[in-house]
C-alpha cells in the first residue's frame, strides 16, 4: 500500500514548480488587476475599474487591432513558408542537412542580435535601400521601420526569418510520421502528385499543422519583444501590439494594476482563439 | 486530453504575460565650467566615519554609454574610487538603448534596482522608499536650483549643468549662400528654404532609440516661447498642473504646427527618423546636412574631430527672437532604497562628486559644467569654448521642474509626440492624446 504513494513523490517537484511558476503568478496577476498599483508601493483597491477603463481606452483597441494584423500576417506567412521548406528539405541528404541548418540558424540566434542585424538592413542608408538604388529602384526607398505604412510588415519579415525554422521542423516531423505504405498504395492506384499532396499528405499532417498553428498563434498574439527592440511600438503606434502596450503601461507608466487587467483580457482572448483553432483542426483530423 | 493540452497552453500563455508585466544658474548664468576648485572633501569625510580602506562590499552601478561616456571611461572612474576604497567592488550595469526612465521603472517594479544609478532615478523619486534619502551635508554642496525636494528630502542629485539645445551649422555652406545666423523663426525657415532651393539638405535629426532627438527642435521652441509668459519650465508645468495651460492650447499647438511645416516642406534629411544619434552627427560632420539641433555634448565631439568645414552655433530661434537658451541640471544620480550596502553606495556617490579628478573628468567628457556650488575646472576645446562665449549675452531659461508637485506623470512624453507627428500623425490627435495621458497619469498616481 505504501508503495502506491511513491509515484506521487516523483511528480511532487513538478507540481510545486507548476504551482509557483504558473498558478500563483496567474492569481497574483488577477489580484493586481483589481488594484490601482505600481506593483510595490501603491495599492488602492478599485474593484473592476481597471476593466471598465479598458473599454474606454482607444489605445487598447488600436493595439488589439495591430496585434490581430500582426498575428494573421505572421501565422499565415510563417506557416506557409515553413511548410514549403519542410516539403523541400524533408528528404535525407547532405545538401538538405546544410539547408535545414541554415534555415534553423536564426532560431538559435538571440532576438537582440537578430534585431540589430535587421535594424542595419532596414536603416535608410542600409543594405536594403542601397540594393534598391543599385537596381534602379531608388523610388522604392522608404524608412522601413520609421514609416507607419511599412513598419509592421517589416517586423513580420523579421519574425518569419527568426521563426520559420521551428515551423519547418514541426512540419518535417509531421511528414515523417506518414506511413510510406499509404503512398505506395496510392501510387499503385495511379494517384497523381497533386492528389497525393491534397488527399494524403495534407490531411495526415493535420495534427502537426494544428500544433504549429496553435503555438504560432499564441506566440504572435502576445508578441512585444520585436517591437520593443525594433520600433519601440512606433511610428505612430503602428507596431504597438497589445503585448507591447501592456509592457509599456506596466513599465513606462507603472500602472501595473491596469496592465494586469489588460493581460487578463489578453489571456481570455488568446484562450478563446486557441479553443476554436483546436476545434477547427480536430474536426479535420483523418485516419487511414 | 484535448482539454488538458488546452489548459496547459492557457497557463503557459498566462505565465508569459505575467512575466512580461511582471532655476537658472549653473556655476554662473551661462553654465560655463566654474574656474574655482572644489573644496568639499571635509564635510563628506565627517559623515563617512569608517576608514575607507576598512569599508568592504560589492555594489552595482547602472550607467549609460555614449560616444563620450564609454566602458573605459567608467573603468577609470571605478579605478579612481578603488584607489581610495580598495575593498569596495563596483560592478557596472548598462542601460539598454531606449527610454532610460522606462527601464528604471521596469527594474524597480521587478525588484532589480542596482545599488547606484547615474541617471533617470527622478522617475522613481515620487515613490516613498524607492530611493535612499540623501544626507544634507552632501546635498548642501549642490546649487539649490538643481535640487528637488520630495517630502522635504533630496532623493537624487544632478550630475551636470548643460546648455540643452542649440543649432550647430555648417559655416561654409552659410557663407556660400550668403546666410547669417537667424534672429527669429521666420529667418530660420528662410535659411532652410535657401539651402533646399540650392540642392542642400538643410537639417538632420534622429530618433529610433532616442525620441528626444526628434523632439529637440520643437520642444525647445515651444518651451522657449511658453517661457515668455510662464517664466521657466517649472512655471510652464505649474500652469499645466493648475489647468491654466493645456497641451491642446494654441500656445503649444501653433509652434508645433510651424515646426511641422519644416517636415512637410522636406527640409529634413531623407530617412532622418531612422538615424541613430551617431548617424545624425555623422550626417552633419560629413557635410551632408547643413544644420542639426543638439546639446552642448556635441561640442567636445566636434573639438576632437577633423571637420571638413568650419562649424558655428546659434540658439534655437523662436517667433520673435533668438536671445534665449535652455539651461538644465541634467542626470539624476541616486541610491536604491533597497540596497544592501547603503554606506558603501553613499561613499561611492560622495566620491564621484567630491573627487576633483573624477568629477572633472565626467564634466569634460561631455563639455558640460558641474552642478556643485564649486566645481572642478578643465580646459575645453574651441567649439565648446565658442558656445560658452556665445551664450554669455543670452538669457538662460531653467529647463528643470523645481517643485515635485508639478513633475509630469510617468510615461508622459512630448518627445514621442513629436516623433509621431514627424511620422505623419495628426497634430490635434496627438495633443489630445498627451493631455489625456497627463490627466489620467495624475489621477492614477493619486496626485489629483
Amino acid at each position: 500500500m505504501k508503495y502506491k504513494r511513491i509515484p506521487l513523490y516523483f511528480i511532487l517537484p513538478a507540481v510545486l514548480i507548476y504551482l509557483s511558476k504558473t498558478i500563483i503568478p496567474i492569481l497574483i496577476g488577477f489580484y493586481y488587476s483589481l488594484y490601482n498599483t505600481d506593483g510595490l508601493a501603491r495599492f488602492i483597491f478599485v474593484g473592476l475599474e481597471n476593466y471598465t477603463r479598458i473599454f474606454k481606452d482607444a489605445q487598447f483597441w488600436s493595439a488589439t487591432l495591430v496585434m490581430i494584423k500582426y498575428s494573421v500576417m505572421m501565422v499565415f506567412a510563417g506557416q506557409l513558408i515553413s511548410l514549403l521548406l519542410a516539403l523541400l528539405f524533408v528528404k535525407r541528404g547532405a545538401i538538405n542537412n546544410i539547408f535545414r541548418t541554415l534555415v534553423f540558424l536564426p532560431v538559435i540566434m538571440s532576438m537582440v542580435a537578430a534585431a540589430f542585424i535587421w535594424k542595419v538592413i532596414y536603416s535608410y542608408n542600409g543594405p536594403l535601400n542601397v540594393i534598391l538604388d543599385q537596381l534602379g529602384l531608388g523610388f522604392l526607398k522608404v524608412g522601413w521601420l520609421t514609416d507607419p505604412q511599412y513598419a509592421l510588415a517589416s517586423i513580420v519579415v523579421v519574425g518569419v526569418f527568426k521563426g520559420v525554422g521551428v515551423g519547418m521542423i514541426l512540419y518535417m516531423n509531421a511528414l515523417l510520421t506518414i506511413p510510406a505504405e499509404i503512398y505506395e498504395s496510392a501510387n499503385i492506384d495511379g494517384a497523381k502528385p497533386f492528389s497525393l499532396f491534397f488527399k494524403i499528405t495534407l490531411p495526415l499532417m493535420i495534427p502537426g499543422i494544428s500544433i504549429a498553428f496553435i503555438t504560432a498563434t499564441i506566440n504572435n498574439l502576445k508578441e512585444f519583444e520585436k517591437m520593443l527592440i525594433l520600433t519601440n511600438g512606433g511610428p505612430v503606434d503602428s507596431t504597438s501590439t497589445l503585448g507591447f502596450y501592456i509592457m509599456e503601461v506596466a513599465t513606462n507608466n507603472l500602472w501595473v494594476g491596469y496592465a494586469s487587467a489588460m493581460a487578463v483580457i489578453l489571456l481570455i482572448l488568446v484562450a478563446t482563439i486557441t479553443y476554436y483553432q483546436n476545434k477547427f483542426f480536430d474536426s479535420r483530423t483523418v485516419n487511414y | 486530453m484535448k482539454r488538458q493540452s488546452l489548459t496547459a497552453l492557457i497557463f503557459v500563455l498566462m505565465l508569459s504575460i505575467l512575466a512580461a508585466c511582471g532655476g537658472n544658474g549653473g556655476s554662473n548664468e551661462s553654465g560655463e565650467p566654474a574656474k574655482t576648485p572644489a573644496a568639499t572633501q571635509k564635510s563628506s569625510e565627517a559623515v563617512v566615519k569608517e576608514d575607507p580602506a576598512q569599508m568592504s562590499g560589492e555594489i552595482s552601478w547602472l550607467v549609460f554609454e555614449t560616444p563620450n561616456y564609454t566602458t573605459d571611461f567608467y573603468k577609470k572612474v571605478i579605478a579612481n574610487f578603488n584607489a581610495k576604497y580598495p575593498n569596495i567592488k563596483v560592478k557596472t550595469e548598462l542601460f539598454a538603448a531606449g527610454d532610460r526612465k522606462a527601464q528604471m521603472n521596469a527594474m524597480y517594479a521587478s525588484g532589480q534596482l542596482p545599488d547606484v544609478m547615474i541617471d533617470a532615478v527622478d522617475s522613481l523619486a515620487t515613490i516613498d522608499g524607492a530611493l535612499l534619502d540623501l544626507p544634507a551635508d552632501l546635498t548642501d554642496q549642490f546649487m539649490e536650483q538643481g535640487l528637488i525636494k520630495f517630502n522635504d528630502k533630496i532623493r537624487y542629485l544632478p550630475t551636470t549643468t548643460q546648455i540643452k539645445m542649440g543649432v550647430y551649422y555648417n559655416k561654409d555652406k552659410f557663407d556660400k549662400y550668403g546666410l547669417s545666423e537667424p534672429k527669429n523663426w521666420d529667418e530660420f525657415t528662410n535659411i532652410m528654404k535657401t539651402l533646399k532651393d540650392n540642392g542642400e539638405i538643410p537639417i538632420v535629426t534622429g530618433g529610433p532609440d532616442k525620441p528626444w532627438l526628434t523632439g529637440s527642435l520643437p520642444s525647445t521652441v515651444v518651451d522657449l516661447q511658453l517661457s515668455e509668459k510662464y517664466g521657466d519650465t517649472t512655471g510652464i508645468y505649474k500652469a499645466i498642473y493648475d489647468g491654466e495651460l493645456k497641451f491642446t492650447d494654441e500656445a503649444i499647438a501653433n509652434p508645433a504646427k510651424e515646426w511641422l511645416q519644416l517636415v512637410e516642406k522636406g527640409y529634413y534629411h531623407p530617412g532622418t527618423l531612422s538615424f541613430t544619434m551617431a548617424q545624425m552627427n555623422d550626417a552633419f560632420m560629413h557635410g551632408d546636412a547643413a544644420m542639426l539641433v543638439n546639446g552642448i555634448w556635441l561640442a567636445p565631439i566636434l573639438d576632437g574631430a577633423e571637420l571638413p568645414f568650419q562649424a558655428g552655433w546659434f540658439p534655437v530661434p523662436t517667433k520673435n527672437s533668438a536671445d534665449k537658451y535652455i539651461l538644465t541640471y541634467n542626470g539624476a544620480m541616486g541610491i536604491s532604497g533597497k540596497t544592501k550596502y547603503p554606506e558603501q553606495a553613499l561613499a561611492f556617490l560622495r566620491f564621484f562628486y567630491e573627487d576633483k579628478e573624477t568629477y572633472g573628468m565626467y564634466l569634460k567628457a561631455d563639455g558640460v559644467s558641474g552642478a556643485l556650488k564649486e566645481n572642478p575646472t578643465y580646459e575645453s576645446g574651441p567649439y565648446t569654448s565658442m558656445i560658452y562665449e556665445k551664450v554669455k549675452g543670452l538669457t538662460a531659461i531653467s529647463g528643470n521642474i523645481s517643485d515635485s508637485k508639478y513633475i509630469r506623470p510617468k510615461g508622459v512624453s512630448t518627445d514621442v509626440m513629436y516623433q509621431n507627428l514627424f511620422a505623419g500623425a495628426k497634430l490635434d490627435d496627438e495633443l489630445h492624446k498627451i493631455q489625456k495621458a497627463y490627466d489620467d497619469g495624475l489621477k492614477m498616481e493619486g496626485r489629483k
